[in-house]
C-alpha cells in the first residue's frame, strides 16, 4: 500500500519535470545558456566594473553608436547607429546625435534627449564615482536640443572624441532612476532589475546561480536571434568547462589553454571560435627604489640589465608551456586586438649569448661558481611579484624563473594575495611586478599605462622617457589615419628599445560555442555585443529551445 | 521556569552584542582596503576609489563607524554590500532560506541514522555489526566534510551522473517546470550535499548515542525495569531511550555551530548559493558588511538554536521543570 | 612493555639507513627543516608519556590502540624525517610541459600535480605541516583554555562572568566563520598565523570544562584546607587542582588535535592556509579541486591521509578515556 503511494508520487515527479509549457515554434526561439565563471556584481552599468558586469549589461542597455568590426576609434568611421540614427559636426567641439524615432525603453516610454543629459551626468557625478568618469572629462556638456536630439560639446578638438561621446556611456532611463537620490544610486534595488533600451530584458536573477535574459521581440533594430539567454554562474573554467561538454551550456567564451581546446575539438556538437584577445601580459621593471621611491632602483635604473633580462626571456617557450602555444608573443604594450598591432616593429629577440655579453659588460660576472652572476659581492637577484589567484601566471612565472637562471639571474617569485599586490604594486613597493592588461579598442589608453603622465596613476614602475611622450601624444592627436599609424609604431619601438618591461605574450582567446547555433560574430572588445545577431534554425533546436519563454 | 528562560534570553543578547563588537573591529584590524583600483584595466583611478570610500562612510575614524554601525545592526540593518552594490539584508534574504533548508535536510540524515545506529549499536554491544558500525562511524568522524563531498562528486557526478552537483536548482528549465516538477529539482539538488553534510555528522551522533544509552542502560531505573520482567524492547525505547534524549538534545544544541562550519564548507563544494558560499566570497572580495552580517547571522542562528535546545531540555527532563 | 607493533618502525629505519645520503644533507640543510623535525619529535612522545602519567595506563592491550600508535609513529616519523624520505623537493617543478598531472607509476607513486610536483613529496611536506599546526596550536589553546578556565573557575564574581560571557560570544561563531573573520586580517600567511589563528580561536570549550572541574572541587576539602592555611592562589592552581583535572585535560587534547587537522584542512581547503607554494593536505585537495575529472587521485589521496590521522588521534583520545572511566 504505502509502496504503491510512493511510486505514484515519483512517477508524478518524473512526469511533471518532462512536461513542458507552451511550445515554441520557429527561428527565434533559441535558448542559448553560457556559462560565465564570475557573477556580475552589478547591472548598473555606471558602476560597473568587471567584464562579466559589462557582458551581460550589453544586452540590456544600448549606447548611442557602437564600436565596428573594425575597431576604428579615431573620428566616426564605421561606428554603427544604435540608439542614434545620425549624428554631424556643428563645429569640432560640436556634435548632435539624431536619436531612433522607433527606439523605446522596455516599459515601453521611448528614449529622448534628456535620458541621454541624465546618463551623463550620473556618468560624471562624484556621489556615483563610476570608474568611467575620468573617461568623460574632456565633454564639458550634453544638452538636448529637443526630444529627438541631443548635442554634445567638447573642452577641444582631438582625434577620438567620437568614441569618448560614444563608448562608454549606456544610456540609462530618466524617467525610472530620476526619483532616486544619486548617492544610493549605485546600490538601489532597481540596479538588479534595470529597464534599458536593449535587445533583451531581465527575467530574472537568481543570486550565484543565473541570470535568465528574454528577447525583446519589437526591438527596434531587428527582432533578436534567441528567445532566451541564460547566464548560468559557474565556480571555475573547469566546472563551465564541464557543463559545455556535458550539452549543460552552449557557449563559453574563453578557453584559456590548449588542453582544454583540445577536449573541446573531441566533442562532436561543439566548435571553437578564435578571436582576438584584448589583453597582453608583461614584466614590469620598477625604475624606482622600492624602499625610498625618490631614489632609483639600483638594478632596473639601468636601460642595459633591463634591456638584457628582456632577451633573455623566451617567449615562445613560455607560449607553449603555459598556454599549450595558444598565444602570440607581443610587441610593445599591444594587444593583438588593436588596430596597430604589428609584429614587424623592431623589439628585442630572445638571445641569452648577447644578453649574457650584456651582463658581463657590466660587471656581472660568476665569480664564486655558484651559478648565478654577481657583483662586489652581490647576487645578481630580485623578486618578482605575482598573483596567487592566477594560475597561468604562477606557472609562467615558473618558466621564466628558469630561463634566467640560465643566464645566471636569480628571479625570487613571490606570490601574493591580490589585495595585497595591489597595495605593493600601486605604491611602488616592488622589484619587478607580473602584470595583465585589459585593453580598450583605442590605442590610447598606453599613455596611461606607460607615459610620464600616468606615473602616480597607471604607470606603476614609474618608466619616463621624453622621447616615447611626444610620439605618442603627437601619434593620440594625429587626425591623420597613416600618419598615426606611423606615430604609433615608432613610439613602441622606442619603448622595446627602452625595455621598462618585457613584453611576454597576448593570449589567444578561443570560445566554444554549440554547433546548432548559427551566424555567431564575437566582437574582440566585447563578446556579447553582437551576440542578438546570433540565431538557432528551427530545424536544429533542441528540446530546451522549443521550451520558449515563460 | 520562564524567569529561567527569561535569564537565558538576556544573556543571549549580551553574547549578540559582543559578537557585534568582537567582528567590527576584527574587520576594522585588517590591513587590506576594500575598495582597491583594478590595476589590470584601462580605467585606473584613484579619486574614484577615494569617493566610494567616503560614500560607504569608510573616511569617518573608528569609533563614529562603530556607533553608527551599532545603531544600524540594532535596526535590522547591515549596511550595503560592498562588491554586490546592494543592502546586505537582501543579500541575505537570497541566501538564508538555501542554507536553512541545507541545514535541516542534513540535519534530519544526521540525527535520524545517527539514532538509530547507535541504538542499534547499543543493544548489540560488543557483537560484529556493533564493532563495524564502530568503524564506520569512526570513518565518518574522522573524514573532512568537504573530501567527503568531492567523492560524492566524484562518484555520483562524474562516474554514475546520476544527480547534479552544482547550485540549489537547474536555472535553465526550473522555471518552466511545474511545482511538483520544481519540487523534484529542489530535492535532486539538495540530496549530495545535505547527505555529505548529514552522514558526516552521523558519525558523530551514533558514536555520541550509543555511549549515552550504554550508560543510562546500566543505571539502577533501568536494571529495576528489566527486573520487572518488561521486555527488552520496552526497557530500551521506554525507559532507557527516553533518559538519553536528553543528551541528544544538549548535543543538537551543541552541534549547532559544527554544522554550520560544515556547511561553509560544503556549500563551496556543491557551490549551493546559501550564507557559507557567501561568507567565503566576500572575504575574498573583502565585502566588509557582508562579512561582519554574516558572523552575526550565524552566531544569530546559534543562539536561538541553543535557546531551542535550553527549552526543549527544560520540558524534557521532569528535574529541571519542577525544580526550577 | 607493549605499546606498538615494532615491524613498521623497523622497516622505517631500514629505509633511513638507505637514505643515508639525504640525512647528511638533512643535517647540513636549512635549520627551519630541523626545527620542524624537532617540533614533531618532541611534542608528540612528550603528549603520549604525560598522557600515560596522567593516566597511569601501564599496559596498551587493545588491539586497536596499538595499531593506532603504530600508525601515528609512522606519521611522525615521516612528517620529522620529510626531508630524507621525499623523493623531490616539494615545489619543484619537474617539467611543466611533459610531465603535468601524471598518473601514479613507478617514478611518481602517487602521480604529479598540475605544476608537474611530485605528489608523493607533498604528501610527506604536507604532513609535516599538517601535524605541526595541529600540534602547536593545540598546545597554545590547551595551556590558555585551562589558565584562563581555571582562573575563572577559582576566583568567581566579575572576572568569572566577563571570561564566560566573552567565551559564549565566541562559540556562538561557528569554528570556521570565526576563522575564516580573522584570518581576512592576514594577507601572508606562514604557518606560525596559522598556528597562533587556530590555538586562539580554540580554547574556549577547554576553558569551560577546566572551570567546571575547578568549580567541582573548589569546595573539597584539601582545596578549602590549603586556602585556610594561606596558601596562595597560583600554588593552589598549581599544585592542587591541575593535577586533578590534567586528565580530562588530556583526553580533550588528544581528540582536539584530529579535530584541528580538520579545521586546518577545511581553511586551506578555502584558500585561507598556508600560502603558496607551501603543501598542507588540505591545500593539495583545493589544488586538485579543479581537476577532480582529468586527475581524480590528486584529491583522493591527501583525504585518506587526514581521515587516518584523524581517526588515529580519536581512537587514542577515546582509549585514554575508556581507561580513566571504564565502565
Amino acid at each position: 500500500m504505502t509502496k504503491g503511494l510512493l511510486t505514484t508520487v515519483l512517477c508524478a515527479f518524473v512526469a511533471a519535470s518532462c512536461s513542458t509549457k507552451a511550445d515554441c515554434r520557429g527561428d527565434f526561439c533559441g535558448t542559448i545558456v553560457i556559462a560565465i565563471g564570475g557573477e556580475p556584481e552589478t547591472l548598473f552599468p555606471p558602476a560597473s566594473q568587471t567584464t562579466a558586469a559589462d557582458a551581460v549589461a550589453d544586452l540590456i542597455f544600448l549606447k548611442l553608436a557602437d564600436i565596428g568590426p573594425g575597431m576604428n576609434s579615431v573620428g566616426d568611421e564605421g561606428f554603427l547607429p544604435r540608439l542614434a540614427e545620425s549624428w554631424e559636426w556643428e563645429d569640432s567641439v560640436t556634435l548632435v546625435f539624431n536619436l531612433n524615432q522607433l527606439a523605446r525603453w522596455h516599459d515601453g516610454a521611448p528614449v529622448r534627449a534628456e535620458d541621454v543629459e541624465f546618463t551623463f551626468a550620473v556618468y560624471t557625478d562624484t556621489l556615483v564615482a563610476s570608474p568611467k568618469a575620468s573617461v568623460l572629462e574632456r565633454i564639458s556638456s550634453v544638452t538636448p536640443r529637443n526630444n529627438g536630439q541631443v548635442e554634445f560639446k567638447f573642452r577641444l578638438p582631438y582625434p577620438e572624441q567620437f568614441y569618448d561621446a560614444t563608448h562608454y556611456m549606456r544610456i540609462l532611463p530618466r524617467h525610472v532612476l530620476d526619483t532616486i537620490p544619486r548617492v544610493s544610486l549605485t546600490s538601489h534595488p532597481i540596479t538588479r532589475a534595470p529597464v534599458g533600451s536593449g535587445p533583451y530584458r531581465l527575467v530574472r536573477w537568481r543570486a550565484s546561480e543565473a541570470i535568465e535574459l528574454v528577447a525583446d521581440s519589437n526591438f527596434f533594430l531587428g527582432r533578436p536571434g534567441l528567445a532566451r539567454v541564460i547566464f548560468r554562474v559557474t565556480r571555475d573554467t573547469e566546472s563551465a568547462l564541464a557543463q559545455v561538454l556535458a550539452g549543460e551550456a552552449d557557449v563559453l567564451e574563453q578557453l584559456v589553454t590548449g588542453v582544454n581546446v583540445d577536449r573541446i575539438s573531441t566533442a562532436p556538437h561543439l566548435r571553437t571560435i578564435e578571436y582576438p584577445s584584448s589583453s597582453y601580459l608583461y614584466l614590469q621593471f620598477n625604475m624606482r627604489n622600492p624602499e625610498d621611491p625618490e631614489a632609483p632602483h639600483p638594478l632596473f635604473r639601468n636601460r642595459m640589465i633591463r634591456r638584457a633580462l628582456a632577451m633573455a626571456v623566451d617567449q615562445q617557450e613560455l607560449i607553449d608551456a603555459v598556454l599549450g602555444g595558444l598565444g602570440d608573443r607581443t610587441i610593445g604594450p599591444v594587444s593583438k586586438m588593436l588596430s596597430i598591432w604589428n609584429d614587424q616593429i623592431p623589439s628585442l629577440s630572445y638571445d641569452t649569448t648577447r644578453a649574457l655579453e650584456l651582463l658581463n659588460g657590466l660587471g656581472w660576472t660568476d665569480t664564486d661558481g655558484d651559478g648565478y652572476l654577481d657583483r662586489s659581492g652581490r647576487r645578481l637577484e630580485f623578486e618578482l611579484v605575482i598573483p596567487a589567484s592566477s594560475r597561468s601566471r604562477r606557472q609562467a612565472a615558473v618558466v621564466i624563473q628558469d630561463q634566467l637562471r640560465r643566464v645566471g639571474v636569480n628571479m625570487v617569485v613571490a606570490e601574493l594575495e591580490l589585495n595585497t599586490l595591489i597595495s605593493r604594486v600601486t605604491s611602488g613597493r616592488f622589484d619587478v611586478f607580473f602584470g595583465s592588461r585589459t585593453q580598450d579598442p583605442s590605442p590610447s589608453t598606453i599613455r596611461e599605462a606607460w607615459s610620464s603622465s600616468g606615473i602616480g596613476g597607471a604607470n606603476f614602475g614609474g618608466y619616463s622617457s621624453s622621447e616615447f611622450d611626444r610620439l605618442i601624444n603627437s601619434a593620440i592627436e594625429s587626425q591623420q589615419a597613416d600618419s598615426a599609424m606611423t606615430l604609433w609604431h615608432r613610439a613602441v619601438a622606442h619603448i622595446n628599445a627602452d625595455a621598462p618591461a618585457v613584453w611576454l605574450y597576448s593570449p589567444n582567446t578561443v570560445a566554444a560555442v554549440h554547433r546548432r547555433i548559427e551566424g555567431v560574430t564575437i566582437r574582440p572588445d566585447q563578446w556579447t555585443a553582437t551576440l542578438w545577431t546570433w540565431r538557432i534554425p528551427e530545424s536544429r533546436m533542441i528540446a530546451r529551445d522549443r521550451r520558449g519563454a515563460p | 521556569m520562564t524567569r529561567a528562560i527569561v535569564r537565558r534570553l538576556y544573556q543571549s543578547v549580551l553574547v549578540m552584542f559582543v559578537v557585534a563588537t568582537a567582528t567590527f573591529f576584527l574587520i576594522h584590524l585588517a590591513p587590506g582596503d576594500p575598495f582597491t583600483p583594478s590595476i589590470e584595466s584601462a580605467n585606473f583611478s584613484q579619486e574614484i576609489v577615494a569617493q566610494q570610500r567616503r560614500n560607504f562612510g569608510l573616511d569617518q575614524p573608528a569609533h563614529i563607524q562603530y556607533v553608527r554601525y551599532l545603531q544600524q545592526i540594532a535596526t535590522g540593518n547591515f549596511g550595503i554590500s560592498f562588491s554586490q552594490h546592494r543592502p546586505v539584508l537582501d543579500v541575505f534574504y537570497d541566501v538564508i532560506p538555501n542554507t536553512i533548508v541545507l541545514a535541516i535536510a542534513a540535519i534530519l540524515i544526521d540525527f535520524v541514522t545517527g539514532m538509530t545506529v547507535g541504538v542499534f549499536q547499543s543493544t548489540r554491544k560488543g557483537s560484529r555489526v556493533d564493532s563495524l558500525l564502530s568503524a564506520i562511524s569512526l570513518v565518518l568522524y574522522s573524514t573532512p566534510v568537504f573530501w567527503f563531498g568531492l567523492m560524492l562528486v566524484l562518484l555520483f557526478g562524474v562516474t554514475l551522473r546520476w544527480l547534479p552537483t552544482a547550485g540549489a536548482i537547474d536555472p535553465v528549465v526550473y522555471h518552466s517546470l511545474s511545482l511538483p516538477g520544481q519540487l523534484w529539482d529542489r530535492i535532486r539538488h539538495l540530496i549530495l550535499p545535505a547527505a555529505t553534510l548529514g552522514l558526516i555528522g552521523a558519525g558523530g551522533t551514533a558514536r555520541f548515542q550509543r555511549s549515552a544509552l550504554l550508560e543510562v542502560l546500566a543505571e539502577d531505573f533501568v536494571r529495576t525495569a528489566r527486573a520487572k520482567g518488561l521486555r527488552e524492547r520496552t526497557v530500551v525505547t521506554v525507559h532507557a531511550l527516553r533518559n538519553s534524549l536528553l543528551s541528544i538534545i544538549t548535543l543538537f544544541g551543541l552541534s549547532l555551530p559544527a554544522l554550520l562550519s560544515g556547511a561553509v564548507l560544503v556549500e563551496t563544494v556543491f557551490s549551493w548559493p546559501g550564507m557559507g558560499r557567501l561568507i567565503t566570497d566576500a572575504v575574498s572580495s573583502r565585502d566588509y558588511p557582508v562579512i561582519t552580517g554574516a558572523a552575526i547571522v550565524s552566531a544569530l542562528l546559534v543562539v536561538a538554536g541553543n535557546l531551542t535546545a535550553d527549552i526543549l531540555y527544560r520540558f524534557a527532563d521532569p528535574r529541571t521543570r519542577t525544580a526550577q | 612493555m607493549k605499546y606498538f607493533h615494532w615491524t613498521p618502525a623497523g622497516w622505517a629505519l631500514l629505509l633511513v639507513i638507505a637514505r643515508w645520503q639525504k640525512i647528511a644533507e638533512f643535517l647540513a640543510g636549512p635549520l627551519e627543516n630541523k626545527m620542524l623535525a624537532l617540533v614533531v619529535l618532541i611534542l608528540i612522545p612528550v603528549g603520549i608519556i604525560i598522557a600515560l602519567k596522567v593516566t597511569a595506563i601501564r599496559k596498551v592491550e587493545s588491539r586497536r590502540l596499538q595499531l593506532a600508535i603504530t600508525t601515528l609513529m609512522v606519521l611522525v616519523g615521516a612528517a620529522a624525517f620529510a626531508p630524507i624520505l621525499a623523493p623531490y623537493d616539494p615545489t619543484h617543478i619537474i617539467d611543466l610541459a611533459n610531465a603535468q598531472t601524471l598518473a601514479p607509476s613507478f617514478a611518481h607513486p602517487l602521480g604529479t600535480d598540475e605544476f608537474s610536483r611530485d605528489l608523493l613529496s607533498r604528501m610527506i611536506y604536507g604532513a609535516r605541516i599538517s601535524l605541526s599546526i595541529a600540534l602547536l596550536a593545540i598546545t597554545l589553546s590547551i595551556t590558555l583554555g585551562t589558565t584562563l578556565g581555571m582562573v575563572a573557575g577559582l576566583t568567581g564574581g566579575v572576572t568569572d562572568s566577563a571570561i564566560m560571557r566573552s567565551i559564549d560570544a565566541a562559540l556562538a561563531i561557528p569554528r570556521i566563520v570565526l576563522l575564516v573573520v580573522v584570518l581576512a586580517l592576514w594577507d601572508r600567511r606562514d604557518m606560525m598565523t596559522i598556528v597562533l589563528v587556530l590555538g586562539l580561536t580554540g580554547w574556549f570549550e577547554t576553558a569551560r570544562l577546566a572551570r567546571a572541574e575547578v568549580l567541582s572541587l573548589r569546595d573539597r576539602n584539601f582545596v578549602v584546607a590549603a586556602r585556610a592555611s594561606g596558601v596562595s592562589n597560583v600554588k593552589i592552581l598549581w599544585r592542587h587542582l591541575l593535577p586533578n583535572i590534567a586528565a580530562p585535560l588530556v583526553v580533550t587534547a588528544t581528540l582536539g588535535v584530529g579535530q584541528l587537522i580538520l579545521v586546518e584542512a577545511g581553511l586551506s581547503y578555502l584558500g585561507l592556509g598556508v600560502s603558496v607554494p607551501t603543501a598542507s593536505w588540505g591545500s593539495i585537495i583545493r589544488d586538485g579541486r579543479e581537476l577532480l575529472f582529468q586527475a581524480p587521485w590528486i584529491v583522493t589521496i591527501p583525504g585518506f591521509a587526514i581521515a587516518t590521522t584523524v581517526m588515529v588521534f580519536s581512537t587514542i583520545g577515546e582509549s585514554v578515556r575508556e581507561a580513566l572511566n571504564p565502565r
